[in-house]
């Protein structure tokens, strides 16, 4: 009996020293990466090769996705940020950078894209990551915008189906033609406004030729005569038309701004014939609601001596937030997942991409995005400038001044007069210090 | 004299064990609930930096808040026109259907339970639904009133009706005071309400003279929870319409969220929030002030 006492101690203590050699080995490190990107569960698959492809050829790195929802992942990961217990990366918006910078929220990434070659990168893109001269995260994909027009109601009203309005001349008498008002001046068809449907504020903006901050003057020039111009062609389409009764139709027939998620909303029945939309339209909303829509896509009309083939852009990101544990494994991963190889997000078509490399497959794959793609490109794309201010609420406060214009409360140069000093006095802030 | 001693020691002995039981409570309201205050009171006074030593601006935020930024007072605006029109329909509502849910009516547990189920579904599952309830064009408000011959009103999509929108939508979800009231109601002796009707009372009599003094200390505790809570209205403004249209559904606690989440302004943020605190206070103080006249205690 006393020996099973030394015979159970004995065989611990082999399987303990089985273990050493283990332990003596060296423990992969395991990078956290919080994103929001792999709610995409359809897609999520194709990343998930990407990453056990990347832990292959780096087996002492492990990548830990933690998927966390579009409207948590700022707050989420700033509180773990300050908390000082930060993931080693994190998706964010192109938006948040300069304010995050100015809080040291985030790691500097100058040192490790010293010797990226960023000439196949589009340079809108590029400049959404920089601030102050740094760059401060990789960008993952862009948003660009164009106008959708229906080739039915085009061939209806006598116009030719393939050729879309290039000039806000052409726009403004194509929607004339489209728009079906009854005797009593009720807006039976929208032929197009500019605020239908993805109207985010800056796009007419661009379009127009307007700006937003002065880099050398360090002053936001909102109230631009551009900026303003953008505005009153917005307001008269309301003095077109009877704000009254165009107020009376985005609010009943038009349900606010066009409604994409419904299969019978104006935009998809042609109620409302040309409207702005965002490159995730036809894969996200168009073929979900309705496939059989006949339309056209041309970049936004423009008037003389405005931006041709331009847009508003913004940029999905992925920052190291500063007090990461392994910086430099963050930044290799990113470098193989959103720069080096074809990124997961256009290889499912979710995303337009944002390096000419990949341009080739992703015209062939989806066609129908093309025109999105260009814009991106374009040298006249419009990339949001990197500036604190813009974080104001509501896109930068442009909503509620277009809202006030509309609404008949403010004329354009008062709204943007306004919303100047607003965005002014936020800018001062970070000026002085 | 070693009498008086050993009962001090007892007394300071109970005293520690009784501290020593509530301990974790005191422990976690300082660390929990009296520290982060008194933070909050300190970085009104700083340009609060995230990462590092924060800077005393003395009075700075509170001067603009008060003299410079608009959006402040609208928010303030906002948030009082919530409370003296939300808050008075939810009692007068709430008071009404526990009168009612408290006769002797077929069925009345199945409508009590009706009456209940809005305050259990959860706040962003009902800011979601709401927002398709009140579709100008699809809702299901718009279209009662299409049937009942009225034209339908844009809701959300304008700064008149916003607001409204929204106090419709709280009208919906008083459960929780109506099943207090409820509560209350049974607490009313029936033999008051027999003597009453022996003197020759109407119904609307005995509810004044006899159901509303008793159920004075109820309402004051539904009004003064009401209150502190319209203060702090924020989720359904947060997911329904961020504010707008044009700062019309900007509530205080929603400002106060956008300058600290949104512009990273931590500093004035908190300033907002010592400010809600004395708001709240002052208001809750009043309104105890001025029920002593009208709140009867049994005694």
């Amino acid at each position: 009996m006393k020996y099973v006492g030394i015979v159970i101690c004995l065989i611990t203590l082999l399987l303990s020293i089985v273990k050493i050699p283990e332990v003596i080995a060296k423990e992969p490190i395991t990078l956290e990466y919080w994103s929001y990107q792999a709610l995409d569960k359809a897609n999520w698959p194709i990343a998930e090769k990407m990453i056990a492809e990347f832990e292959k050829k780096n087996p002492d790195i492990k990548v830990k996705v933690i998927p966390v929802d579009w409207g948590e992942i700022v707050n989420k990961t700033l509180v773990a940020t300050t908390g000082g217990n930060p993931p080693d990366l994190a998706d964010m918006w192109s938006m948040q950078i300069p304010g995050w910078v100015e809080q040291g929220l985030l790691t500097n990434l100058d040192p490790y894209v010293k010797n990226i070659d960023w000439k196949q990168f589009a340079p809108a893109a590029l400049s959404l990551t920089k601030y102050k001269g740094s760059q401060w995260a990789i960008p993952m994909g862009c948003d660009s915008y164009a106008l959708i027009y229906n080739k039915d109601r085009f061939k209806e009203s006598g116009l030719n189906p393939d050729k879309g309005p290039r000039t806000i001349e052409e726009l403004d008498r194509f929607a004339e033609k489209l728009y079906k008002i009854d005797d009593k001046g009720n807006i039976v068809r929208c032929g197009f406004a500019p605020w239908f449907a993805e109207d985010w504020g800056w796009n007419w903006i661009a379009a127009f030729g307007g700006e937003i901050w002065d880099e050398k003057t360090q002053k936001i020039v909102v109230n631009h005569p551009r900026n303003i111009a953008t505005l009153e062609w917005y307001d008269s389409y309301m003095k077109k038309y009877g704000r009254e009764k165009m107020l009376e139709y985005m609010t009943t027939a038009a349900a606010g701004y066009g409604g994409r998620a419904i299969s019978d909303s104006p935009i998809y029945t042609g109620e409302i014939a040309m409207f702005v939309a965002g490159d995730w339209y036809p894969k996200f909303f168009i073929e979900l609601y309705r496939p059989d829509l006949n339309y056209g896509v041309v970049p936004l009309p423009y008037p003389p001596g405005g931006r041709k083939n331009s847009s508003e852009i913004l940029a999905s990101v992925t920052v190291i937030p500063k007090g990461a544990k392994h910086p430099d494994e963050a930044f290799k991963f990113l470098k193989f997942f959103w720069i080096d190889n074809r990124p997961f997000t256009v290889t499912a078509g979710t995303d337009i991409p944002i390096s000419n490399k990949w341009m080739p497959y992703f015209k062939k794959m989806f066609p129908k995005v093309g025109t999105w793609a260009n814009v991106l490109f374009s040298p006249n794309a419009f990339p949001l400038p990197m500036i604190p201010a813009m974080s104001l609420p509501n896109w930068g406060g442009i909503i509620t001044a277009r809202d006030y214009v509309l609404h008949g409360k403010k004329t354009p140069k008062q709204a943007l007069d306004d919303l100047t000093i607003e965005l002014q006095r936020e800018m001062d802030k970070y000026i002085k210090k | 004299m070693t009498g008086s001693n050993s009962i001090k020691r007892l007394e300071l002995k109970e005293l520690l064990n009784g501290l020593l039981f509530a301990s974790p409570w005191i422990i976690g309201f300082c660390v929990f609930g009296l520290y982060p205050i008194g933070t909050a009171f300190y970085y009104s006074f700083c340009n609060v930096n995230l990462m590092g030593p924060s800077e005393w601006i003395g009075l700075s935020n509170y001067k603009e808040m008060f003299f410079v930024d608009e959006k402040f007072w609208i928010s303030l605006y906002n948030t009082i026109y919530y409370i003296i029109i939300a808050l008075p329909l939810q009692t007068i509502l709430a008071l009404g259907i526990a009168l009612l849910l408290n006769t002797s009516i077929k069925y009345r547990s199945t409508f009590r339970t009706i009456f209940f189920l809005p305050s259990i579904v959860p706040q962003v599952a009902s800011a979601i639904m709401w927002i398709w309830i009140l579709n100008p064009r699809y809702g299901l408000v718009n279209t009662i009133l299409r049937f009942f011959g009225f034209e339908g009103l844009p809701w959300l999509s304008s700064p008149e009706w916003a607001k409204p929108a929204l106090i419709l939508m709280g009208l919906w979800g008083i459960g929780y005071p109506i099943v207090i009231y409820l509560a209350g109601l049974q607490d009313v002796p029936i033999q008051l309400y027999e003597a009453a009707e022996l003197d020759g009372a109407s119904s609307f009599d005995k509810f004044r003279f006899v159901t509303l003094p008793f159920l004075s200390p109820v309402i004051l505790f539904n009004v003064i929870m009401g209150l502190i809570g319209a203060f702090q209205y924020f989720t359904q403004a947060y997911l329904m319409t961020g504010g707008g249209p044009m700062n019309s559904t900007l509530f205080y606690a929603l400002y106060l969220y956008q300058n600290a989440f949104e512009m990273l302004k931590m500093g004035y943020a908190s300033g907002m929030a010592v400010i809600l605190l004395f708001i709240t206070l002052i208001s809750t103080l009043l309104v105890f002030r001025s029920s002593a006249r009208l709140v009867y205690y049994q005694e």
